[in-house]
């Protein structure tokens, strides 16, 4: 056995049971339950007329088919608005099922429950349901033309509008020697995970508990949002997120109108009831992201110095706003990335259309705030004449500057200041490790080939960690097994890894004894969500700081068993010891026998720690009057504010002239998110979120026609990148220790993702010499841009 | 759970109003029925189900109101396993086109598992129901065999004969007890119903 310490990249320990096939998803429970599946709306935006079940009467298997009318008391009401906002004027939230106007293909109409999802199938293809379609509204130009209503009540389609300035823009631009104005555009996209949404429910009618488990980020908060939908003691509900086969951000929404419907109807019929969402379903019934055009207008001076910087953009909310508007105000406040800008205003509208819902997808509005921030600062040094290092070197903010207050309410309502990071050092490090400087000499070697190549280079900084708090507990039982639990859920980050070599190391017990558990309510009622890169500076931070109270704890009880201060006691290898006298030593598992004293001798350790066999005090109670049985601890981390990590991406990209396909050559990533936990999961975390950069500059899009019918809705159409698109990652790593938390992390899970579209669109518009100002980008777009260029003919 | 409904009868109003207080022709006309026993009120015992649930039910029909041979408004109740129904009914006879137009609306407040299926799918199975009995009525008054029904969904399963107890628990899974959803069963419960009440009605008033 070895203690593993914190920053030791060691193998993931859930994977062996996950390559072994072993993993619980969601679908692999509930053998036993009935099935259901969802008359989904075929229209973009009608309302509902009649719904005919008669035609599924004869499906054999049937149990139940609901509709809104049969949804009692809260059900009836729009699902939560979960983020309200003073600027979300004109909040709209869904129905769990339909209750007159269906607003996006894909919203339910009526809930079949059957034996299993076949029969479910078969009577939902017999459910007619009459609709009267309505014009639908698609596109931001469609929702700001607001000459057709998304919802009758809200004018201009407008669900909020927003604005923040620092300093005087006007004032600004005005004085500015240089301006330029750009429009710029970034298409949906979504999540996308492996596995699907899903909802599984059981009903225990005999002490009327619920248990729910659910695919998700947040179990803590969908236990609560179901237990208020139903009516039920929040103490009557438990949540589970099982293994969750990727989330990306889409499952941080909730409660989904499915996971409200399947526990309701679990407990209506008194049996297990699970739904699994199906591909087809997941692309038009969860939710998007990314999609919004920008009109940026900048001024600066002849050295590129951004002395003003205006931008007005527009949010493509889909049909309801549930989530808030947390996407476009990531948006918002974290454009500016890593650059001092003279005066900042930016101001959005977010608006509906009869298209999914937007909710974060990882990244959350920084790949478009990246995008339209580093096409700026190549645009200025375009206009200039001058080198694209130079201009953002003329820009980035000093280390000695931080904290750095950049004047912005941040997404969490708390000041976005920039606490620590080191830009310049992060530029150094990723020119070189792209070769920056010696890539003229690439590119001509291949322009004697007859081959084009470009280099792009884009800069982020991500808030990460966001509030409002996580909490951690540990527990040693006298066999000596660490249990620790936090309240976030897994999908795929490594907790059961890192949480365990944070308590290993704290507490200095081998990782071999440390079991991790996360998302399960019936362990830890207390949490927020695993999203905005969070999990290993929350709860990270939280289990750190309660393995120190099982430290001091264990140090305590050991100080009396031997005789020692506890001062000169140490944990090594799950035994307490005094330093420098090796031998005078108690396991720690013995430590938590005696913490725990007893009156009956159930097995060995508990016979220690029995009346009649621990050495008494007759003057003292057994447990102290400020004291607890057991060797546990719990406490929580709550931020004053988000920590902000950083990092910068370059790469290289060759260009077809035949066939305008886009390659990408080389591709660099220089990361900044603190101490590293597990420098191979955090290099695991950037590889994944590089891929879905690259998807979304080259691939991804949502293809909504005109009439809101999304013609891509598969993943024959939906392009996804597999490894053959997806470059090699070659990684550069800075440490900057954030001083707002214990182990002074920051988070790691988005930030491989953000700069994609910014970095290719850079790398090919220096390849092909054309301004990029739309992604993504596809061969055949590329080729119209050469059309438009006069390069080509159509 | 709402339901109304309209059926044209190749009968005059008065020979409709008679037919429904005959107990043979009921009998013959409505496949489901099990037992009916002389009231008031009448009582009639029918195997009937909707979706997973069925079995036998008991069936009782009280007249506040009628108007021999043009409306009446009954008060339903139906009793069984997974529940029942309490229902307020009214339904009116017309002459029309040669025949009778029978048309009639009812609020059934709905209990136990019955309560579970969901009220499209009931109000679908119990207008279906009663569209099938009717029918069944119409061909008895027509002269016809009532026996085969109009839609061809009846026969099968209101033939299976099978007693309810039979029917599995619902963990049975979709292919035992044969007939599960037994509509016809579903159709000899309203239709039994609509003419129970009038039949019931017309018994009342002798």
């Amino acid at each position: 056995m070895t203690t593993r310490l914190f920053g030791e990249g060691i193998a993931r320990r859930e994977d062996p049971r996950l390559l072994r096939g072993e993993g619980r998803y969601l679908d692999d429970l509930g053998s036993d339950a009935l099935a259901v599946a969802f008359v989904r709306s075929p229209h973009a935006h009608a309302r509902v007329t009649g719904v005919d079940v008669t035609a599924a009467l004869d499906v054999d298997g049937l149990v139940a088919i609901y509709t809104y009318d049969d949804l009692p008391g809260r059900l009836r009401e729009p699902l939560p608005l979960l983020i309200p906002h003073p600027a979300l004027t004109a909040p709209r939230t869904p129905h769990c099922l339909a209750r007159d106007v269906v607003r996006h293909v894909g919203e339910p109409v009526a809930m079949v429950v059957a034996t299993d999802r076949y029969v479910a199938e078969d009577a939902v293809d017999r459910v007619a349901v009459a609709y009267e379609p309505l014009p639908p509204v698609v596109g931001l130009d469609a929702a700001a033309a607001a000459q057709r209503l998304v919802h009758p009540d809200v004018p201009g389609n407008v669900a909020a509008t927003f604005l923040q300035e620092v300093g005087d823009v006007e004032a600004a631009l005005a004085d500015a020697p240089h301006t330029l104005e750009l429009e710029l555009a970034i298409e949906r996209s979504a999540s996308t995970p492996l596995e699907a949404r899903g909802v599984y429910a059981r009903w225990d009618g005999d002490d009327g508990s619920l248990r729910i488990y659910s695919s998700t980020q947040a179990p803590t908060s969908v236990r609560f949002a179901v237990a208020a939908k139903l009516g039920l003691p929040a103490e009557r509900v438990e949540c589970i997120a099982p293994d969750v086969g990727g989330g990306f951000g889409v499952k941080i929404m909730h409660p989904w109108a499915e996971e409200v419907l399947v526990p309701w109807a679990a407990r209506l019929l008194g049996r297990p009831v699970k739904w699994t969402e199906d591909r087809a379903e997941h692309f038009v019934a969860a939710t998007h992201e990314r999609g919004q055009s920008h009109a940026v207008r900048v001024g600066f001076d002849g050295e590129g110095r951004i002395l003003g910087l205006d931008v007005r953009f527009r949010h493509d909310n889909g049909a309801y706003v549930p989530y808030g508007l947390i996407v476009p105000i990531i948006t918002s406040t974290q454009l500016p990335g890593p650059y001092r800008l003279g005066a900042y205003r930016v101001a959005f509208d977010s608006l509906y259309t009869t298209t999914a819902p937007v909710t974060p997808y990882r990244g959350a509005g920084r790949p478009q705030a990246c995008f339209v921030m580093e096409r700026t600062v190549d645009a200025i040094a375009a206009h200039l004449g001058r080198d694209r290092v130079a201009v953002r070197t003329a820009n980035l903010i000093q280390p000695e500057e931080m904290p750095y207050d950049t004047g912005l309410i941040f997404q969490d309502g708390r000041p976005a200041i920039y606490d620590s990071g080191d830009f310049p050092a992060t530029l150094v490090k990723v020119l070189e490790l792209i070769g920056w400087d010696d890539f003229p000499r690439l590119r001509a070697e291949a322009a004697a080939e007859g081959r084009r190549l470009g280099i792009g280079l884009a800069c982020y900084v991500e808030g990460t960690g966001v509030g409002p708090y996580e909490g951690g507990h540990v527990h040693v039982e006298t066999s000596g097994r660490v249990n620790v639990y936090t309240g976030l859920s897994t999908q795929g980050q490594g907790h059961a890894t890192v949480f365990a070599q944070i308590v290993a190391t704290e507490l200095g017990v081998p990782i071999e004894d440390v079991h991790v558990t996360t998302g399960d309510t019936r362990r830890f009622p207390y949490a927020v969500g695993t999203f905005a890169s969070r999990a290993a500076v929350m709860s990270g931070s939280a289990i750190a700081l309660a393995a120190r109270i099982v430290r001091a704890k264990a140090l305590r009880i050991a100080a009396d068993a031997l005789e020692a201060s506890a001062d000169d006691l140490e944990i090594v290898d799950g035994t307490v010891r005094v330093k420098g006298s090796p031998e005078v030593a108690i396991p720690l598992k013995t430590v938590a026998v005696l913490s725990n004293p007893l009156r009956y001798a159930f097995d060995e350790a508990a016979r220690a720690a029995t009346q009649f066999t621990l050495p008494a005090d007759a003057e003292r109670p057994p447990i102290a009057e400020d004291d607890e049985p057991g060797l546990e601890g719990r406490d929580y981390y709550s931020p004053l504010r988000s920590t902000f990590a950083n990092g910068m991406h370059a790469c290289i990209v060759e260009t077809d002239p035949e066939t305008a396909e886009v390659r990408i050559l080389r591709y660099a990533v220089v990361h900044d998110c603190g101490p590293m936990i597990n420098p191979t999961i955090v290099e695991g975390q950037i590889h994944g979120g590089v891929a879905q950069g690259v998807a979304g500059a080259l691939y991804e899009r949502m293809a909504y026609d005109a009439e809101g019918q999304l013609a891509n809705a598969s993943f024959m159409d939906f392009l996804m990148p597999y490894a053959t698109e997806v470059p090699r990652v070659e990684t550069g790593h800075l440490e900057t220790p954030s001083p707002l938390s214990p182990l002074g992390l920051k988070g790691a899970g988005e930030a491989g993702v953000i700069p994609g579209s910014a970095v290719i669109a850079a790398a090919v518009a220096d390849a092909e010499g054309l301004e990029i100002t739309r992604m993504p980008l596809s061969p055949d777009e590329l080729h119209r841009l050469r059309c438009d260029a006069g390069e080509e003919t159509p | 759970v709402r339901l109304t409904g309209t059926h044209e009868l190749p009968a005059a109003p008065a020979r409709v109003w008679a037919a429904l207080a005959d107990d043979a022709l009921l009998a013959a006309a409505v496949p489901d029925c099990r037992e009916a026993s002389s009231g008031p009120p009448r009582e009639l015992t029918v195997t009937w189900g909707v979706a997973a649930l069925g079995g036998v039910y008991r069936l009782r029909a009280d007249v506040s109101e009628a108007d021999p041979p043009a409306a009446a408004t009954l008060h339903v109740v139906v009793e069984g396993e997974d529940g029942g129904l309490d229902a307020a009914v009214h339904a009116e006879l017309s002459a029309h086109d040669g025949g009778t137009r029978l048309t009639w609306q009812a609020d059934a407040q709905v209990t136990g598992a019955l309560a579970t299926v969901g009220s499209q799918l009931l109000a679908a199975a119990l207008q279906r129901a009663v569209q099938r009995s009717l029918d069944a009525l119409a061909a008895a008054l027509d002269g016809a065999d009532p026996a085969p029904p109009a839609t061809g969904h009846v026969e099968a399963a209101g033939a299976s004969g099978e007693p309810a107890r039979d029917w599995g628990p619902l963990a049975d899974g979709p292919h035992t007890g044969g007939g599960r959803i037994l509509l016809a069963a579903l159709a000899g419960a309203l239709g039994t119903l609509l003419a129970a009440w009038l039949a019931g009605r017309l018994r009342g008033r002798r």
